[in-house]
């Protein structure tokens, strides 16, 4: 039925493309405040159905044919504000365009790319610019419009299962992901163990996921960069807007305080609906899941070359639940897992003139995980506490040239990490307890130059050279067989404690990242790219379990622990058809890592002094072919795509079988899936209405299943031997929305849409995970699916201006 | 509206468990050693078995190992030798003691020629704390893993302690309970028979053909079942019906149960802390009789409490969201000539103490394990626990004017009691601490 759907639309398009009269619309396009005419300002029309375009010539002329009818032209140039009308075309018209070259002139130089269309004149590869606007159509589970489930709609990005504390992009790990809003790193991108992402929806201005070539600014992390920004307010109107759903309620303000100066932003989200849970089912009674963000910007511009942005952002989670386990060795009659995200931006911004640009940011965050554990008859709650804190400055200065783009910039970041901190409040058994705080620096600088060479040759060449200090106070054990190249790193090896003091340098790493793009135009609508990136992560969580937990361990790298390095080589295909309906890409990968980190069985990293002796280091390689299908204009847009993707790892760092698995074999992580297959699709209905469906495949990831059981101490126990040879069934799942804005179809300053969705349409009972469990004598399989029913939610947003 | 969407999400949201069919071709051989020795004046026994997976049909069949030579070294120095007491269970000299302190390490060579060998394990050098005292609350949700799939009544045993402050100490608690038994044997297609019975063939060609008589010899004893012969054919008893009768005890009996969870603790949260309301024990609440419950708190060696929390994690903490993915469970005992074979189970040593608790399980409610049965409550005396143990109502061979389907001549006083006969998990033996 879609695909008929699909067919009619393509015919109707067509069919209207065919059979008119041409008119000419042509004009003049002058700066407002000196009448000098506009020199290569695109024109634009009808950008959201069949864009015609062209660009003005030397005396600011321009000329475009189209046929009879009402059509929207847009006209642009940087550094002025575009221009949009819509006009009404009987005969060859004259439209003169006066382009005001005030104001937000600065926003559109920092936003705007060069020319229209990314995807095929853009050098660097691998990179998605996600419209939010997208985004907030697509079917969400719960009706919470989320980022990170909708991510994994695109190649190369898929996680665990349902609860999935992150998202693994092309064979990396969660924790490989440099997740930022608005430059400040977000450590735990989800709510709710998975269920719903951080990001508050209303705020997000715009999405830019880097899974290839990762610009030279960003680094840190070995995998990807998923950069978040938030909405600058409007500096003249003020806007209301929010909603309601079954699980959250959402509130944003935006208000001028000085009119055209100075503007606000603030957005909340809160979920405290869970009362109804414990009233809906006794079976849920021990379900507790509240959350709550919200996010405030400030802008101020100064004047014409001086803006300065601040944000805040703050978020807090609790969720009780018995799918999680218990802290061991506390008496707890309930668990409860808490975390808190508080971010801080300062930015100032200083053009020089409009080819060149500074731009400082100083910014901290601090992510605070805790797990409480109330103790029976005293109700005292025992809680373990992480703290992660992070403050970075740092600087670019960007140059634009007519063909080259240069960046040069600096960073240096300070982390303040305690590792776990055990505080007993008024509990008569527990004692207190912490672990030795770590504290580093990661400093940086980078150049990156992005350059036309020839009409058909687009270059991007970047060096970030990075280098990490792990600082004292400290204690540094030494392991007896160190230097043989393969160090063993057990208790019983110890030979001695190097004792570091506040600010000495424990140790210390470094070294290049070149990241490095290229792009060759087949023609006007094709090219291919080639990429190759290196990237190195100091700090990394450290875990055992399928997925990391919200509390799980965040180590920095120090004398034991090197930082884990990433070379990443890719290439890709695009093609664009005529007038950029559609998109087509195909991308090949393949991503080598080393200094990953495995664990031992048994190991326990909770308040810990020396996980090292928990931890096996090992390498990981990763490769795949990314094919993605794109329809961007029209009434039915999305896209399909298939990647077959496959990661695995190796760690043999020890000749006993403690210290290998699978006996040193490469064996599948995790998160391999070898296929994966997404189809998005959203049908606008005229103005009222928009229909979304995604559909997701993908093959189930691998799971540890006993090879036999054996009989010890009058039961029967299961026998495990190497890890991840089987997999689980495949995941499928199909959610539908439907979106109805303004039924009263009449133009008011409230606004309201409803929005239906249904997640999981057909109700399969997609595994999460099989597990073997000794009950009594016996031992059993069983599954575990995390949404085994259709799922359907309504949620009401309002807007008002 | 909203309520009736949150129950529709409720229904969704709540994550199913399934179970799934045992799918896996088996390809384990593996020899189990299961010895920990302690400080008691109990019987110290070490079982070795060698669990292997039929290559066919992959189901693990379990089978003890017999005519191994297994030795105890006792701080490297002496080496007390194992007799084979039942198939696979190897038991050391009755006046081996274990003491603190002391370090101890397991030898043994299988009837090939292989030889083993354990990592050394030192008592821990401190006496474990005595439990202070239990208390016991009922709770209808007692037991993590459900009899017969659904009942979970049962009773929370809960310690008191001081821990000590001068060592890092490893617990685990274990149990067992004494429940008082009336029935003490069945006999399946047969009857129970206090002396020697005689059977004699009687060849008829009469419609009821062949038929045996029995007859009761009071001379020799017999105090077993006595299976009834199958008549050579044309016999109307042939074959023979199905039947099974049970048999009241004839002295005091008592039932023994074990635990089979695993309970460890590690103190190093709460070293030299009170440490109250730790849930040790889940006695199931089997009967609405009073039971003994004596509760054995052990202290037991960083490794084998690491052997054990890694079992109790892979096996009985599964089913969350975030699991530990399972590993190999190879236990300290290795192939002295090939470090690379698995060999599963712990050999170690531990300190001991218990007490014993008087559960009247006067405060228990609702239907217990006993009674759940589709017939309910039993009108027999003892016929809760026979269903705890049978999952059935007990049978008593019929008495006259019924005829029972084996009948025996010369024998007095039908049906007999039965004898009480010892074993592990029954004793004639009053346990000290019970209370009529």
């Amino acid at each position: 039925m879609l695909r008929f759907l699909f067919i009619l639309l393509f015919g109707l398009n067509s069919l209207s493309a065919s059979a008119q009269i041409l008119y000419t619309l042509s004009g003049t396009i002058r700066d407002s405040t000196s009448n000098q005419p506009v020199v290569r300002a695109a024109v634009v029309l009808d950008y959201d159905k069949s864009a015609t375009g062209t660009y003005t010539d030397e005396q600011g002329r321009y000329s475009i044919k189209t046929r009879m009818g009402q059509h929207i032209v847009v006209v642009r140039s940087i550094g002025f504000v575009p221009f949009r009308t819509t006009i009404s075309i009987r005969g060859n018209t004259t439209l003169d365009v006066r382009l005001p070259s005030v104001a937000s002139q600065l926003e559109e130089v920092v936003v705007t790319s060069k020319g229209y269309d990314r995807n095929v004149r853009q050098p660097l590869l691998g990179v998605s610019q996600i419209n939010i606007a997208t985004l907030k159509k697509m079917p969400a589970a719960l009706g919470e419009v989320d980022i990170m489930r909708s991510l994994q709609m695109l190649p190369g990005v898929t996680s665990v299962g349902e609860a999935a504390n992150g998202v693994n992009i092309r064979g990396g790990t969660t924790d490989q992901n440099l997740i930022l809003m608005d430059d400040t790193p977000i450590f735990n991108p989800t709510h709710m163990f998975g269920l719903f992402s951080v990001f508050p929806p209303d705020a997000v201005g715009g999405l830019d996921l880097y899974k290839g070539n990762v610009p030279a600014r960003y680094g840190g992390r070995a995998a990807s960069v998923l950069d978040i920004s938030l909405r600058n307010p409007d500096l003249n109107e003020f806007k209301l807007s929010g909603g309601a759903s079954l699980v959250a309620n959402r509130l944003t303000v935006e208000t001028p305080i000085i009119k055209g100066k100075l503007g606000l932003l603030v957005s909340g989200r809160g979920a405290f609906n869970d009362f109804l849970l414990r009233l809906a089912s006794k079976r849920l009674d021990d379900i507790r899941a509240k959350f709550g963000d919200g996010a405030a910007k400030l802008f101020w511009r100064i004047d014409d070359r001086n803006t300065v942005t601040a944000m805040g952002y703050f978020s807090q989670d609790l969720f009780q639940t018995n799918l999680l386990g218990s802290l061991a060795n506390v008496n707890a009659i309930n668990t409860q897992y808490a975390q808190q995200t508080a971010n801080g931006m300062v930015r100032w911004f200083h053009a020089f003139n409009p080819r060149l640009n500074l731009q400082t940011t100083a910014l901290v965050a601090q992510y605070i995980p805790r797990i409480l554990s109330t103790e029976d008859s005293t109700f005292n709650k025992v809680v373990l506490k992480q703290s992660l804190l992070q403050r970075q400055v740092k600087s670019n200065l960007n140059y634009q040239l007519d063909n080259q783009k240069i960046e040069i910039g600096i960073s240096g970041t300070h982390y303040r990490l305690n590792p776990g901190e055990l505080i007993p409040n008024n509990s008569l058994a527990v004692n207190y307890q912490r672990t030795p705080i770590e504290n580093a620096m990661e400093l940086g600088i980078y150049a990156e130059d992005e350059m036309s060479v020839s009409e058909k040759l687009a270059v991007s060449v970047g060096l970030r050279y990075s280098h990490f200090l792990s600082l004292g106070p400290s204690v540094v054990r030494r392991y007896g067989s160190e230097g043989t190249g393969g160090a063993v790193y057990d208790i019983t090896n110890v030979v001695d404690s190097v004792r570091y003091g506040a600010g000495q340098v424990a140790s210390q790493y470094g070294g290049f990242e070149p990241r490095l793009g290229l792009r060759y135009a087949l023609g006007d609508n094709s090219s291919i790219k080639l990429g190759y990136n290196l990237m190195r992560q100091y700090l990394q969580v450290i875990t055992n379990t399928t997925t990391p937990l919200p509390t799980s361990r965040w180590k920095t790298s120090d004398a034991h622990i090197q930082p884990q390095v990433s070379q990443l080589w890719s290439a890709g295909y695009f093609h664009n058809s005529k007038n950029n309906i559609f998109e087509l890409s195909a991308e090949v990968y393949w991503r080598s890592t080393q200094h990953i980190l495995d664990y031992k069985p048994g190991a326990d990293f909770l308040l810990q002094p020396y996980p090292e002796t928990q931890l096996l280091p090992g390498r990981s390689k990763a490769y795949g072919l990314e094919i993605m299908m794109a329809k961007k204009k029209g009434e039915l847009t999305g896209w399909v795509n298939y990647t077959y993707a496959r990661t695995l790892n190796q760690v043999a760092a020890g000749v006993d079988f403690q210290q290998q698995i699978n006996g040193g074999d490469w064996y599948k992580a995790n998160y391999d899936r070898p296929h994966s297959l997404n189809i998005s699709l959203n049908i606008n209905q005229g103005r009222h209405h928009s229909f979304s469906f995604n559909f997701s495949y993908s093959t189930g990831r691998p799971y540890t299943a006993p090879e036999g059981f054996i009989r010890y101490q009058g039961r029967t126990y299961p026998y495990y031997d190497e890890r991840n040879q089987y997999r689980l069934p495949d995941y499928h799942r199909l959610d539908f929305a439907w979106n109805i804005y303004n039924p009263s179809m009449k133009n008011r300053r409230w606004q309201g849409h409803w929005t239906f969705t249904v997640y999981n349409l057909y109700g399969r009972r997609n595994v999460y995970s099989i597990f073997y469990r000794t009950e009594g004598q016996a031992t059993n399989p069983y599954r575990l699916s995390i949404f085994a029913a259709p799922i359907p939610s309504l949620t009401y947003n309002f807007e008002f201006k | 509206m909203r309520l009736f969407l949150t129950l529709l999400l409720a229904v969704g949201l709540v994550s199913c468990v399934d179970p799934v069919d045992g799918i896996l071709l088996g390809t384990v051989d593996v020899l189990v050693v299961d010895g920990i020795i302690n400080n008691l004046p109990e019987p110290q026994v070490i079982r070795l078995n060698r669990s292997k997976s039929d290559p066919f049909t992959g189901q693990t069949g379990f089978t003890p190992i017999t005519g191994a030579t297994i030795e105890v070294v006792v701080d490297s120095a002496e080496a007390i030798p194992c007799h084979e007491t039942t198939e696979g269970n190897y038991q050391l000299p009755s006046d081996f003691k274990g003491k603190i302190g002391h370090a101890y390490q397991l030898r043994f060579s299988l009837a090939d020629g292989t030889r083993y060998a354990s990592t050394q394990q030192i008592m821990p050098a401190y006496p474990v704390p005595a439990i202070n005292k239990l208390t016991a609350r009922f709770n209808p949700k007692s037991l993590r893993t459900p009899l017969d799939g659904f009942y979970t009544a049962g009773h929370d045993l809960f310690v008191e302690f001081k821990d000590p402050v001068e060592a890092h100490n490893y617990y685990r608690w274990d149990w067992k309970i004494w429940e008082k038994q009336q029935w003490c044997r069945t006999c399946q297609q047969g009857v129970y028979a206090v002396y020697g019975i005689r059977d004699s063939l009687v060849l008829s060609n009469a419609s009821r053909g062949n038929y045996y008589i029995y007859t009761e010899d009071r001379s020799t004893r017999l105090e077993d079942c006595y299976r009834e012969l199958t008549p050579p054919a044309f016999s109307y008893r042939t074959p023979l019906p199905n039947y099974a009768y049970d048999y009241m005890c004839r002295t005091n009996c008592w039932e023994i149960f074990y635990s089979h969870d695993i309970t460890v603790f590690d103190d190093v949260y709460t070293n030299g802390g009170l440490i109250t309301g730790l849930k040790a024990a889940q006695i199931p609440f089997y009967t609405y009789n009073p039971c003994l419950v004596e509760v054995r708190q052990s202290s037991l060696t960083v490794d084998a409490y690491g052997y054990f929390k890694a079992i109790q994690d892979q096996t009985e903490r599964t089913g969350g969201l975030a699991d530990t993915p399972p590993s190999v469970l190879a236990g300290n005992v290795h192939n002295v000539a090939n470090r690379k074979e698995v060999v599963v189970g712990f050999f170690s040593a531990s300190v001991l103490t218990s007490l014993r608790y008087w559960l009247d399980r006067k405060d228990a409610s609702g239907v217990s394990f006993g009674g759940s049965g589709p017939a309910g409550y039993g009108g027999d005396v003892g016929s809760e626990l026979f269903y705890v143990l049978n999952r059935r109502q007990p049978a008593m061979e019929p008495t006259p004017p019924a005829i029972p389907q084996m009948v025996i001549q010369n024998s007095l006083n039908r049906p007999p009691t039965a004898f009480c006969l010892p074993s592990d998990t029954r004793t004639p033996n009053k346990p000290e601490g019970w209370r009529d």
